[in-house]
């Protein structure tokens, strides 16, 4: 495999994501409104001294930041450029070309994430600070450690999901009701809206068994040293066994896909 | 062995029917109706290592989809298809390395940057030495006469500049086999002959197999040698430019502005072969072989003060050679 190439793609999409700066602060400046109001809300449900899922109120104000965090790095979504390339036919180059198009897009999603996650943290600093005090650190170097492992995992499992999201577009001819859904119940699924713990217990039980758990949930839940080694280990290897499977779910996918795509003519 | 062959191809697309009306949606979403399109019909032909051939055709002809099954994106249904010794759809990088597909509607440079961003891309794809890298920037820069423009983002370029980067991106990894799908759509006259004059310079010295489609006729004509004609997914000529034009156009215009003074009796002898009069101006179609004498009949008769002898344009040969088709005439073979 020649990795070079999917760094440099990378690179360049760094480069496009810088010519669009301004775009990112904004959209990341208006996308934290709802962080604002939920932390304001979070701030007055739990008191001082008390305990909810398990978190006090640093805890789940921190939970919020965290898992907003991750969400801008690793939410699955529909991805346009994915989605356009299909249905307009410039899927074409990239077929004509020596290369893998799932890494081509992992490389330009990672790409175009760095700054935004780089951005992220300078958006979610002040609200880390505006909690002062409460802010929650990892309480380990062992939390640190699963907690970058098991976020980087997250990237990897999110893009899977977006791929195969994006995927849908060879067989639909619009994707919106997809991408409605990918932001809608996913954030649900995966823990940004409420901490999976708060919901009813067989709920909680079977979205902790859906992999969208492990992209926002489970990285947070490391991160705030709420699990012991043995679990964060078992965690990891449920990233690991969600990527590997929906790894091949999409190279299956992809066949299917590329076979309609160059059946119908494209 | 021929570098490109293709052997009895055919491609069919199912593509939905769909009536408008309420009802009519409904129905489509329980049970959706198809018509089949019969894209390409048995069609079979060579080119020889260095041949230069236009893909000519009415809009949904067959023209692209032909191209993009040799370019190896599309699937056929039926058919045998070598190029360069590969069976296209099999997708080899050893394949892909080798040939390149320019398509005058779509792109692959990247919009907000510049396009030395994409020719470092493709140099690391393509796996293309650093110095071989360097000097075939320059060099097609330098030709394409767009050196001071690769750092300009693509947005900032014009439809014609566009077009010579993604020539040059196409060019890059030097292909033996370039498929043109309308290089020129869109470009003014200026940028259209200026890619003409490129394309032909560049591929006649690389000794590049090139096939390539379009509508303006004035692509082939100075582009290539050889002409396939492709109607409702069938071939209907494949030969050279020459020959097409001596079997349809059998006739040639003479174009006279007579002077002042000239005789308002002024005509060619025989049958009446006038088409126009304006003025002092007569526009006459007369047979290839009947020139010499009747221009000689012409200046000997009356004063003249311009006088031009046209072949028609390939554009009202095609328009014949399509009308005589649909007509139901016997296609040249």
């Amino acid at each position: 495999m020649h990795w070079r190439k999917y760094a440099l793609v990378t690179w360049l999409a760094v480069r496009e994501a810088a010519s669009y700066r301004l775009n990112h602060i904004l959209s990341f400046v208006v996308g934290a409104v709802p962080l604002i109001a939920m932390l304001l809300l979070w701030d007055k449900v739990v008191g001082a001294g008390e305990k909810i899922a398990g978190m006090g109120r640093g805890e789940v104000l921190t939970y919020f930041i965290v898992t907003r965090w991750l969400y801008e790095i690793a939410a699955p979504t529909v991805w346009w450029d994915i989605t356009s390339e299909i249905r307009e036919g410039d899927l074409v180059f990239h077929l004509l070309r020596p290369q893998n198009y799932g890494l081509y897009h992992f490389a330009v999603i990672l790409g175009s994430k760095l700054p935004y996650g780089i951005i992220g943290l300078g958006v979610v600093a002040p609200f880390a600070l505006s909690i002062g005090q409460s802010w929650a650190w990892p309480p380990s170097a062992l939390a640190w450690l699963g907690f970058g492992a098991s976020a980087l995992l997250s990237m990897v499992l999110g893009y899977q999901l977006t791929f195969l999201l994006s995927l849908s577009a060879f067989w639909l001819e619009e994707t919106d009701g997809v991408a409605l859904i990918a932001d809608y119940v996913i954030p649900l699924a995966a823990g940004a809206v409420l901490p999976l713990s708060l919901f009813p217990k067989p709920i909680a039980a079977a979205l902790e068994m859906l992999p969208f758990a492990k992209i926002l949930f489970f990285p947070a839940q490391v991160y705030l040293g709420m699990v012991g080694g043995k679990a964060i280990a078992a965690g990891l290897a449920e990233q690991a066994a969600w990527i590997a499977a929906l790894w091949a779910l999409n190279a299956w996918v992809w066949r299917m896909g590329l076979r309609r795509f160059r059946a119908v003519g494209g | 062995m021929p570098t490109i062959s293709v052997h009895n191809l055919n491609k069919t697309y199912r593509s939905p029917l769909r009536s408008p009306g309420i009802k009519a949606t409904l129905r489509h979403l329980v049970a959706p109706r198809y018509r089949t399109v019969h894209a390409l019909k048995n069609v079979s032909f060579t080119l020889q290592a260095g041949e230069a051939v236009g893909y000519l055709g009415p809009n949904g002809a067959g023209k692209t989809t032909t191209l993009k099954i040799l370019a190896g994106v599309l699937f056929p249904d039926s058919g045998e298809v070598k190029v360069l010794g590969f069976t296209p759809w099999e997708g080899r990088a050893q394949f892909k390395k080798r040939i390149a597909l320019v398509m005058g509607r779509k792109g692959q440079l990247w919009w907000d940057l510049p396009a030395m961003d994409l020719f470092h891309l493709l140099q690391e794809m393509y796996e293309i030495p650093q110095s071989d890298f360097q000097k075939r920037v320059n060099e097609l820069a330098e030709r394409f006469r767009v050196g001071n423009l690769l750092t300009t983002p693509i947005r900032n370029l014009s439809l014609g500049e566009r077009m010579k980067m993604e020539l040059i991106a196409a060019f890059l990894h030097r292909p033996q086999v370039v498929f043109l799908d309308e290089p020129t759509l869109g470009l003014d006259v200026m940028a259209q002959h200026e890619i003409r004059s490129l394309l032909r310079a560049y591929t006649k010295e690389e000794g590049i197999t090139l096939l390539m489609a379009s509508h303006y006729m004035r692509d082939v004509e100075e582009i290539c040698d050889r002409v396939i004609l492709l109607d409702e997914g069938q071939i209907k000529y494949d030969g050279s430019l020459s020959e097409l034009k001596k079997r349809y156009s059998p006739m040639r215009e003479i174009t006279a502005t007579l002077k002042g003074h000239s005789p308002t009796r002024c005509d060619l002898p025989g049958q009446n072969w006038l088409v126009g009069a304006d003025g002092l101006r007569r526009r006459w179609q007369v047979p290839r072989a009947e020139v010499p004498r009747l221009l000689q009949a012409l200046t000997a008769q009356c004063e003249i003060e311009d006088l031009t002898v046209r072949e028609p344009a390939l554009e009202d040969i095609m328009r014949r050679f399509f009308e005589k088709q649909a007509g139901g005439e016997n296609a040249l073979a």
